[in-house]
């Protein structure tokens, strides 16, 4: 143990930030993009046919509901997204009901609608952004509860660091505002604090509701004291603990007439102000018995940091009535439901949403940062294993930003009619991860670094002229047509190829003198006039 | 528009409260010279003052839970633009002493 308690502190945020470092980058990295998880799927299925029009909610209506017929009679569930301003097109989807003859199992489909004629846009096999985002948590190649728990883990050890980085951080209101570059050591911890200490409220918590979000696994032992072991009596905690409070209503809807039309009707007469996202119909029953379904009306926009309403139509009784949920009944569901919409930002517009997005990307570089300094305090003894380290650095630091680019790349460029299209580009991913961290092996830190900063700058800079080539999607005809997620797709991997390509030219400047560095913080600044 | 002001009543909150620690104020100022007692209360403040004043909108546009959020990530954005600003362009806010002593 340390003498003073503020040096085991600082003992303890070393050794806690190290051991996860590398996996809490991936998690942050890779969570970060789940903010934009809509708006990479765009760009991943570029088949797609926005709209840019309003089009009316009834004729939206009548042309999923066609196709839904034809495609899905006897599915479980349908649903019809309606456009919105993040995803501006019409899908439906549904779920078929497991087949025993022909060993197919429940299964989800989705299907975009062309707005213009109705018929069914076929889009490209892909993982999309949805299983980019969930990486942050299943760590994919390794069995579901073991990624749960490692990254509840990280997720504990992340909290450590950060309560510790406060109490070791002497000045944190003095230098609140503080970055001293070019000085070495100093700017590198200046850097940290300022990734740390400025969007700390955030850092705080995505971690600690990341933590809760997960505990169902990582506490799991806690919930056997009470409802027992295994999956059957988990469930009973989760029902009866995110039980929801509902509001009942009554129509005057007939009992006969009720269907999805007439509620879309009677939704949009009720709800006047909102837009709705989803319709949808649950409990489908093949002979079309209305007695027993449940029709969804999903409203768009958000109440605060609570999620859309949904309002549920049923009969009952013979007369129609309306469910609406309004929140959770007990106060730990409600806990848990503020943690879990704060973690995931669904409320945010497109401010916030760069925001959380910036914050996150200030989380991984802080991790990052953390990591170069706990190399740079040891490199004075340049042991094999500093230098190991430093590479490694290298190769999660800048070979993930690539190896994700990598898996946009393998988008386009796969064959469109492979077999397991969508498990390719996540293997591309990983495989270029890998290569990337066998390329930093074998070559000197330092070049190893500005490497794979020119790599990182000129793998992102390609993407847009890749999309043009291979899609009908280029800067100019994405701006032409308004199609504006595709738009800002391809300028914001060009603002990322310019910050690796600032970094490169940066890292290059740093390294002709890097003896230097310790002279001139003796001298004054010019610049300060100091 | 409520962003807007948000961002700006933010700004110049923070840029206040850094001009109140003297390592900034000599940046800003261009020299080394402590500020006075009164000049760094005045300062601290009214940066806080400002801020106080940003939350209150905040919470006024978009309501408690979601106003706490949009302060909250307003203030990592702008404190983070202003230690930039402070390091590279410090020069950028004189303005705030062209307006308090004219």
């Amino acid at each position: 143990m340390k003498s003073t308690f503020r040096q085991s502190m600082a003992w303890l945020h070393t050794w806690a930030g190290f051991t996860f470092a590398w996996l809490l980058f991936f998690i942050f990295i890779t969570g970060s993009l789940g903010y934009f998880e809509n708006e990479i799927d765009r760009w991943m299925k570029p088949e797609i046919v926005v709209v840019n029009e309003t089009i009316d909610d009834v004729e939206v209506f009548n042309l999923a509901k066609q196709q839904l017929n034809t495609l899905a009679s006897h599915a479980d569930k349908w649903y019809i997204a309606y456009p919105t301003t993040r995803d501006p097109f019409i899908k439906i989807s549904w779920l078929a009901l497991a087949n025993a003859e022909l060993g197919i199992s429940k299964q989800w489909h989705e299907e975009y609608l062309d707005p213009y004629t109705g018929n069914i846009t076929p889009t490209r096999d892909t993982s999309g952004g949805e299983t980019l985002y969930r990486l942050h948590y299943n760590l994919h190649y390794v069995p579901i509860v073991v990624g749960y728990l490692l990254t509840s883990l990280a997720s504990l050890f992340m909290l450590i660091g950060l309560v510790t980085g406060v109490i070791i951080h002497k000045k944190i209101f003095i230098e609140f505002f503080t970055f001293r570059s070019g000085k070495g050591l100093r700017s590198w911890l200046d850097i940290h604090n300022v990734f740390s200490v400025l969007p700390l409220p955030f850092h705080l918590m995505i971690t600690y509701s990341g933590l809760i979000l997960l505990m169902g696994i990582s506490f799991s032992p806690v919930i056997d004291a009470t409802y027992g072991e295994g999956r059957k009596l988990h469930r009973q905690f989760y029902d009866v603990s995110q039980t929801e409070n509902k509001r009942f209503d009554t129509t005057n809807i007939p009992a006969v007439d009720l269907s999805l039309s007439t509620v879309l009707l009677d939704a949009k007469q009720r709800y006047k102000n909102n837009n709705i996202s989803f319709l949808g119909v649950i409990d489908r029953s093949p002979n079309n018995n209305t007695e027993q379904m449940g029709f969804e009306v999903w409203l768009d926009g958000s109440e605060g940091i609570e999620f859309a309403t949904l309002i549920t139509y049923r009969v009952v009784n013979g007369q129609v009535q309306i469910e609406e949920s309004i929140g959770k009944k007990y106060s730990a569901g409600k806990v848990y439901d503020v943690l879990e919409h704060l973690h995931e930002g669904l409320f945010a517009g497109p401010y916030l949403r760069w925001l959380y997005f910036i914050s996150g990307l200030l989380g991984a570089a802080m991790i990052a940062s953390g990591m170069i300094i706990w190399v740079k305090k040891r490199q004075k003894n340049s042991t094999r294993l500093i230098n190991l380290i430093d590479r490694v650095n290298a190769a999660v630091i800048i070979g993930l930003p690539i190896a994700i680019a990598a898996y946009f790349w393998s988008n386009r460029l796969l064959p469109l009619e492979m077999v397991n299209r969508g498990a390719w580009e996540l293997h591309s991913l990983f495989i270029v991860f890998t290569m990337c961290i066998c390329f930093c092996l074998v070559s000197r830190p330092a070049k190893a670094w500005k490497n794979m900063l020119w790599l990182a700058a000129a793998i992102y800079a390609f993407l847009p002229i890749g999309n043009m080539l291979t899609t009908e999607h280029s800067l100019l005809s994405s701006a032409q047509e308004g199609d504006w997620l595709m738009l800002g797709f391809d300028v914001s991997v060009l603002v990322f190829a310019s910050c690796f390509a600032v970094a490169a030219a940066l890292f290059k400047k740093e390294h002709i003198a890097p003896e230097h560095t310790s002279e001139i913080s003796k001298k004054p600044h010019p610049e300060l006039g100091t | 528009m409520e962003i807007l002001s948000q961002i700006s009543l933010q700004l110049l909150g923070f840029t206040l409260l850094s001009l109140s620690l003297s390592r900034h104020y000599d940046q800003v100022i261009n020299s080394v010279k402590r500020p006075s007692k009164p000049i760094v209360w005045t300062l601290r403040l009214s940066g806080y003052g400002i801020l106080l004043l940003a939350i209150i909108q905040g919470i006024k546009s978009w309501g408690l839970a979601l106003g706490l959020v949009y302060s909250f990530a307003t203030a990592t954005l702008v404190a983070t633009l202003l230690a930039m600003l402070l390091t590279y362009k410090p020069h950028y806010l004189t303005f705030i002493f062209v307006r308090l002593k004219p």
